[in-house]
């Protein structure tokens, strides 16, 4: 992407896109009973916890954090999860997809790097009916994805968690309609307009710590199709694999199963800001192999209820 | 400069998803990944009216159904653009997006009569306040006729005059070939004017005259600490020092501004678009809605006022129907009183329409509130003159309005 060169632009800009993410989170805290914020220890929702840090100082986060835990995490993000809600003292809702696949007797496809992507959505529409959650507030960006693209800030949930694309609220300037019948929820994106550059370029204006997974370290991978995926323990190691330890980072954190690596050098903030300045690829093209399954891979997760 | 956000609207097949895609691809901010996906969807070239397209419906008919934002930068500028749909039955959508940018881009085809739909994305510009840029395109069809565009400008400018708006720029332009989007084009050297992404990356945001006004609503309540409260908002417009005497638009009460937090960090100034924490000398506190300003500056409130309504759900609007206004951080009942005339699309003259209106028609309504409002006339201070009214059964928001 061309590159800007503007620093006190840059502040402006980022000043306008917290205050509005701070706006909305405020705006959620006054319009529902019983917000939550789904947090996955990547990027996206540590910003998000962070946001929120903010916008109710000098008080705490007046909601909990509610993870879905695939099963299939990297360790230094759990690790790092746990330690951020040690130091803040959060209160810390974690539901197992594990426990939703016993619970229904499933069957998980046995492919060779599994994606929990689809079960998520049911463990988590089981914990907003568990706890009665009428907002979960998600670190969606509309610049991720094309269906994210489409989604209002405030987007309406029926009953069953579903997104119909086609029915969307109006959404009009800065007012956001909360009001929901009993057993609907609204999921709430306050980073809808920021870019993955404005998200690190936030973590480096705010000292923002991430898990060590965001920088380059090395590890033994595995080269699949064009994507480095890396070596977790129950992989079965074929043959044809080669397996070589080198440099990368991971630009998303998702299963460790299915999203990849990408060879990097980059050891600091700054240097990754350098490295997505260059890039010619995005953000999900170059980490998630689940996402290229169809062209509606998204819009179809979220209709079914999907952050 | 700041980020532009601009709105693209154009009537069906006028190209503005190849208009966008051009703007994209020849400012290089299609990831590559992206523009594989593009070329295989449509087998061999990258399609560039994919671009925007988010949805499977949306590729499957090849139309836009809601608003998308895309987000790219050139050396000079960030923009956010929204693409909204042209259909007239989608036009809640184009409303969604046009509601939160600064210029609206009309692409329209050369050489074609003005549709329908074009004269709807002008009202709702005129409406909005949002200044005007309009790409002629398919110029390449018509053989890059000078006279052609001329004819059409022309015949644009007497055709919207009663909207009453700032006259548009006009730009000449093939969203398929390139010329004039990104790159200037050689076909049309009598075309001394801008590109589109040079028009984009010039663009000046108009300041109002009372931008210095202060303008602040009151969203939450925080209890600091045993005696001391706290108030949370976003600075809509104008400036706030610590020592700052503020009043509640509402209630007339007085506060001195004590200590300042903006984003979490004690400040001694807060400006405008700035998320605040304030706390205050006095220990009486505000509620949630108010609007807070500085004395003598404040709006009276209201029980009563005329607005212009924007229409969108699928049942008719009748008078006397009941809704929620939701305005600021505000929730009121509120009554249609009276629906007292409607927007005529071809003359763009007031019509009678017997108190009952359909989805978007827009209209001059008077409206009356349970509890007395601080809306303001848009024309003089659009943040504070603006609100929607939500469907009590549905939950839905129904309508746009703005005080006149």
């Amino acid at each position: 992407m061309p590159a800007l060169n503007m620093t006190s632009f840059q502040t402006s800009h980022l000043r306008s896109l917290e205050s509005e993410a701070i706006f909305i989170l405020r705006e959620v805290v006054a319009q529902f009973k019983n917000p939550v914020l789904l947090f996955s220890g990547g990027k996206d929702s540590i910003t998000l916890f962070h946001l929120a840090q903010k916008a109710f100082y000098p008080l705490p986060v007046p909601f909990s954090l509610l993870h879905i835990d695939t099963g299939h995490n990297f360790p230094e993000t759990l690790a790092f999860r746990d330690a951020l809600v040690e130091k803040f003292g959060l209160r810390l809702i974690i539901r197992k997809v594990q426990d939703t696949i016993a619970e229904r007797g499933w069957q998980e496809a046995q492919d060779r790097f599994p994606s929990r992507n689809w079960l998520q959505t049911f463990t988590l529409l089981d914990a907003i009916r568990e706890f009665g959650f009428d907002a979960c507030i998600g670190g969606g960006r509309r610049d991720e994805e094309r269906s994210r693209a489409k989604e209002r800030i405030f987007s309406v949930r029926d009953s069953e968690g579903k997104w119909d694309p086609g029915l969307q609220r109006v959404e009009l300037w800065n007012i956001f309609n909360g009001r929901i019948h009993q057993g609907e929820n609204v999921r709430v994106f306050p980073i809808s307009n920021w870019t993955e550059l404005d998200v690190w370029e936030f973590i480096q204006k705010e000292k923002i710590e991430l898990p060590s997974i965001y920088f380059a370290h090395q590890r033994q991978m595995i080269l699949w199709k064009d994507k480095w995926l890396a070596v977790f323990p129950s992989l079965k190691i074929e043959s044809t694999d080669h397996i070589e330890t080198l440099s990368v980072r991971y630009r998303t954190v998702g299963d460790m199963t299915c999203t990849s690596a990408v060879p990097s050098h980059a050891s600091n903030v700054k240097e990754v800001i350098q490295e997505l300045q260059n890039t010619r690829i995005s953000e999900r093209g170059q980490t998630r192999i689940d996402d290229q399954v169809t062209d509606a891979a998204m819009e179809d997760r979220k209709k079914m209820g999907y952050f | 400069m700041e980020v532009l956000r601009f709105l693209t609207a154009g009537s069906v097949d006028s190209g503005k998803s190849t208009l966008i895609g051009r703007l994209l691809f020849d400012s290089k901010n299609i990831p590559d990944d992206q523009l594989q996906e593009l070329s295989s969807l449509s087998g061999g070239q990258p399609n560039l009216a994919l671009v925007t397209d988010g949805l499977r419906a949306e590729r499957q008919q090849g139309i836009t159904i809601d608003v998308a934002y895309r987000y790219f930068s050139s050396h000079k500028r960030k923009f956010i653009v929204a693409d909204a749909p042209g259909h007239q039955e989608f036009t809640r959508n184009l409303f969604t997006g046009a509601s939160n940018c600064a210029l609206m881009v009309i692409l329209i085809e050369v050489n074609r009569p003005f549709t329908e739909q074009t004269r709807r994305h002008c009202m709702v510009a005129a409406l909005l306040e949002i200044p005007l840029v309009v790409a002629v395109n398919k110029m390449d069809s018509v053989d890059y006729s000078e006279q052609l565009f001329n004819e059409l400008k022309e015949k644009f400018i007497t055709t919207m005059a009663s909207l009453r708006m700032r006259e548009p720029e006009f730009i000449p332009v093939s969203a398929v070939k390139g010329d004039n989007v990104v790159e200037r084009s050689a076909n049309m050297s009598w075309y001394k004017g801008q590109t589109l992404l040079e028009f984009l990356e010039a663009f000046q945001v108009r300041e109002n005259e009372t931008a210095s006004v202060l303008r602040l609503y009151v969203q939450n309540v925080l209890s600091v600490q045993k005696n001391e409260k706290a108030i949370t908002g976003r600075i809509q417009r104008g400036a706030i020092k610590a020592g700052d005497l503020i009043i509640s638009a509402n209630t007339g009460e007085k506060y001195t501004v004590k200590n300042i937090f903006s984003l979490g960090e004690k400040s001694e100034q807060a400006n405008s678009g700035d998320s605040v924490t304030l706390t205050f000398e006095e220990d009486n506190m505000c509620n949630r809605g108010e609007l807070l300003c500085k004395p003598g500056e404040g709006p009276s409130p209201i029980n009563e006022f005329i607005a212009t309504i924007c229409w969108f759900d699928d049942s008719m609007l009748e008078a006397g129907t009941q809704f929620l206004l939701q305005y600021g951080t505000n929730l009121v009942p509120a009554v249609v009183r009276s629906i007292n005339s409607k927007t005529d699309i071809h003359s763009f003259q007031q019509i009678a329409c017997s108190n009952v209106i359909s989805m978007n028609d827009v209209a001059e309504v008077s409206i009356t509130t349970e509890q007395p409002v601080t809306l303001e006339a848009y024309s003089a201070l659009q943040q504070t003159g603006v609100g929607i009214l939500i469907d009590t059964h549905s939950n839905r928001t129904v309508a746009g309005i703005l005080r006149r």
